[in-house]
């Protein structure tokens, strides 16, 4: 027993060290941030207006040019045209290029962005060419058009148009008819020759809660970043529960930088270190955990969203295999020790117990032949009493190798459901 | 970070399976189980000319495995007895050998080599047999018997295997018959287990009296010739012989006479006449005794010392 204070004390010092290391990890980085204001002014809301006549117009444009594309009428050659004119420079420019990305809905089993496809425009267009059934009339029909304030962004003005998209025609691969679905299409506004011009940069499903409210989101104020640059690595996150939410970060002691949030999960922008979480109302801060792999962002609102560190599936199934094995094995190895090491106390313990019951056996015929009193049979120690402390390291490794191998095939069935996951994502 | 706690556990891991699991307590066996307790080495008897000693030798058990006799007179060596125990593993007595040289008045030296071989059954001893070791022939036999493990007889016989002595026994180990065919005893009285009179076929009538302990007090002897008595007094310390061990299967019975409980400390011989004591010599044995309460020896009122040795004794 005199052993297990100690016992007791290390365990105490490595859950105190644990902690004390899980508190030390966490770091905060703060930033000040302000609503983009509306325009002020006669003349700020006439090209407000003028883009947001220019946006709606772009999106009836994209309308037509779904319905082009879907006509029995057009030749090869027209819808090749057609095509490249719609994000090449002409006047009948719709994307702003070649490399803006849309969310798949031609597939009818893509119906939100957690399930669906990112394709650069041309993809998608020659995707809709080739799989959605032609018709003599149209079949794609928007509704509920609704646009967002102007932004003004750090280089242009943008907006967001909202629409229910409907799909009347078929896909000739997919046998799932297609269901209404409501997408957004981000615009970026250009001035070109003294007339405002929008351009689809962004065309997507439109995500919960990326309403009329998420116009008007905060943009970091702080204009002050590191005198040098981040020399780091930028690492992505991504949001918990999301496939397609991430940020890509990179930070030091004092600096965090969001360098890229898809779908405007978080401002972009300089994070300076801080010791605490800020509770003015205008800051919002990133807090690191879990060793920084674990990422909070706290809104201005005190809406906290949760992004993890993003990291190779492969690598991590297989990481995670190998550490499910390493601690399988070191648990069996320890068990095996525990065994062994029992197994010695109690062969010594079974020498110890021989020799003292024969000399019992020789003390007791001894007693019934004396004529004297006097003298006693050696004592024998109970087995925990011999054993001690060694007993003791027996029953600590092997519950520390019983904890090892529980975790070690937790390890792996986690390894398990992460490439089933995996799998299943692959395959779409 | 992660793999610094984990380097950190195996590392106490390892610490624990080390030095901890090796580790148990080391307490001490001793060699042996047998207490060193007081043990009788030697007796030396002086009495004027004559002069006797009696060395115990034992094994690791604590059994006597040698003895030896030696009687000087006049500082001659007289007699000389070498007693020799041989015991099973189990610590029965197997074999003893009497070697016994006597130097006669004539000179010459007369040997003797008895040899006893022990018989048991279910850990009993049946049968002690005597032999000459010299002439081969049988000398003697001691028998046995039991009654649900409780000695019932006990005989000594002679070489051809006629009674000498036979002992019975009662179930509580009490004597209630003693017979000595052959012999000038014509009959016995026994009380509790004592025998309190013998009746010689000569009239001679001695009778005994006992203390508590089944020691004599008191002897008497009526004959034709007169009444002479002995009359004993003991101390309340142990006798030198409890220092031994008993032999393991062999019985030692109450055989109805004098058992050496405590040390003698008087002796008183009277002579009567017509009724009245015509003369007493009185011996007083005076004792110095160990720690323990034996006997390291007496010096006698009439002159007669002995000297007792023991092992392990404070």
């Amino acid at each position: 027993m005199k052993y297990f204070f100690t016992l007791m004390l290390l365990g105490m010092w490595l859950l105190a060290s644990s902690a004390y290391a899980q508190k030390k990890s966490q770091k905060v980085y703060v930033a000040s941030v302000g609503n983009t204001k509306a325009p002020t002014g006669a003349q700020l809301k006439r090209r407000n207006d003028e883009i947001i006549f220019q946006a709606k117009n772009k999106v009836n444009n994209l309308l037509d040019l779904l319905n082009t594309l879907t006509s029995s009428s057009l030749t090869e050659s027209e819808r090749n045209s057609v095509t490249q004119n719609s994000y090449l420079p002409n006047q009948n420019q719709i994307f702003y290029n070649d490399g803006v990305v849309i969310e798949d809905d031609i597939d009818p089993r893509h119906i939100s962005s957690d399930n669906t496809a990112d394709l650069v425009v041309d993809r998608y267009l020659r995707n809709l060419d080739l799989f959605y059934t032609k018709a003599d009339t149209n079949t794609i029909f928007f509704s509920q058009v609704l646009t967002s304030a102007v932004i003004d962004g750090p280089e242009y003005p943008y907006i967001k148009v909202f629409f229910s998209s409907s799909f009347r025609g078929k896909h000739n691969q997919v046998e799932s008819a297609y269901q209404p679905v409501h997408r957004v299409a981000e615009l970026k506004a250009e001035l070109i020759d003294g007339k405002w011009r929008t351009f689809i940069t962004r065309l997507a499903f439109l995500r919960p809660g990326e309403g009329m409210a998420q116009l008007t989101k905060p943009t970091v104020t702080q204009e002050q970043g590191p005198s040098r640059s981040i020399n780091s690595k930028l690492i992505p996150f991504i949001k918990t529960g999301s496939a397609t939410d991430t940020l890509i970060i990179n930070w030091d002691s004092q600096w965090l930088k969001i360098a890229r949030a898809t779908n405007e999960v978080a401002p972009l922008g300089f994070y300076r270190r801080s010791t605490t979480t800020s509770d003015k109302q205008n800051d919002i801060s990133f807090t690191f955990s879990r060793n920084e792999k674990r990422l909070t962002f706290k809104q201005t609102d005190g809406v906290l969203t949760v992004f993890t560190k993003f990291e190779d599936p492969v690598k991590l199934i297989r990481r995670h295999r190998l550490s499910g094995w390493s601690q399988i094995a070191a648990g069996l190895l320890g068990l095996g020790a525990s065994y062994a090491g029992y197994s010695t106390l109690q062969n010594s313990y079974n020498d110890y117990t021989a020799k003292l019951t024969s000399l019992n056996a020789e003390y007791n015929l001894w007693k019934t032949l004396t004529q004297q009193s006097g003298g006693g049979p050696p004592t024998t120690l109970s087995f925990n009493d011999y054993s001690t402390p060694g007993i003791y390291g027996v029953y600590g490794g092997g519950a520390v190798s019983s904890g090892l191998i529980v975790n070690g095939i937790r390890q792996l069935l986690k390894a398990g459901k992460m490439k089933r996951q995996y799998s299943k994502l692959a395959t779409h | 970070m992660k793999q610094l706690y984990r380097r950190r556990l195996l590392y106490c891991m390892l610490m624990l399976c080390n030095g901890t699991i090796s580790c148990h307590q080391d307490p001490a066996v001793p060699q042996s189980a047998i207490p060193a307790v007081c043990r009788i080495y030697q007796l030396i008897t002086i009495n004027e000319g004559a002069r006797d000693t009696t060395t115990y030798y034992y094994n690791k058990f604590g059994l006597v495995e040698k003895s030896t006799y030696r009687k000087w007179v006049n500082g001659q060596l007289l007699s000389k007895t070498d007693q020799s125990y041989t015991y099973t593993a189990d610590y029965y007595l197997f074999s003893q050998i009497d070697q016994t040289s006597t130097r006669a008045p004539n000179g010459t030296l007369v040997q003797q080599n008895k040899g006893y071989a022990f018989t048991y059954q279910d850990g009993l001893i049946q049968e002690i047999a005597i032999n000459d070791n010299l002439t081969n022939a049988k000398l003697g036999y001691r028998n046995y018997t039991y009654e649900n493990n409780q000695l019932k007889t006990y005989e000594e016989r002679n070489g051809s295997k006629g009674m000498i002595k036979r002992y019975t026994f009662d179930n509580g180990g009490k004597l209630i018959n003693y017979e000595e065919p052959n012999s000038n005893l014509l009959s016995v009285q026994i009380t509790k287990g004592k025998i309190v009179s013998r009746l010689f076929r000569d009239s001679t009538q001695v009778s005994y009296e006992y203390d508590n302990e089944g020691q004599v007090t008191l002897q008497t002897t009526i004959s034709p010739s007169g009444k002479s008595q002995y009359a004993y007094s003991y101390d309340s310390k142990p006798y030198w012989n409890k220092t031994q061990l008993l032999l393991r299967g062999i019985p030692s019975p109450d055989l109805g006479e004098h058992m050496p409980v405590h040390n003698l400390i008087t002796s008183t011989y009277r002579i009567y006449q017509n009724g009245q004591v015509a003369s007493e010599q009185k011996l007083i044995l005076n004792h110095a005794y160990t720690k323990e309460g034996y006997s390291l020896g007496y010096g006698r009122s009439d002159g007669m010392r002995q000297i007792n040795y023991y092992s392990n004794c404070l």
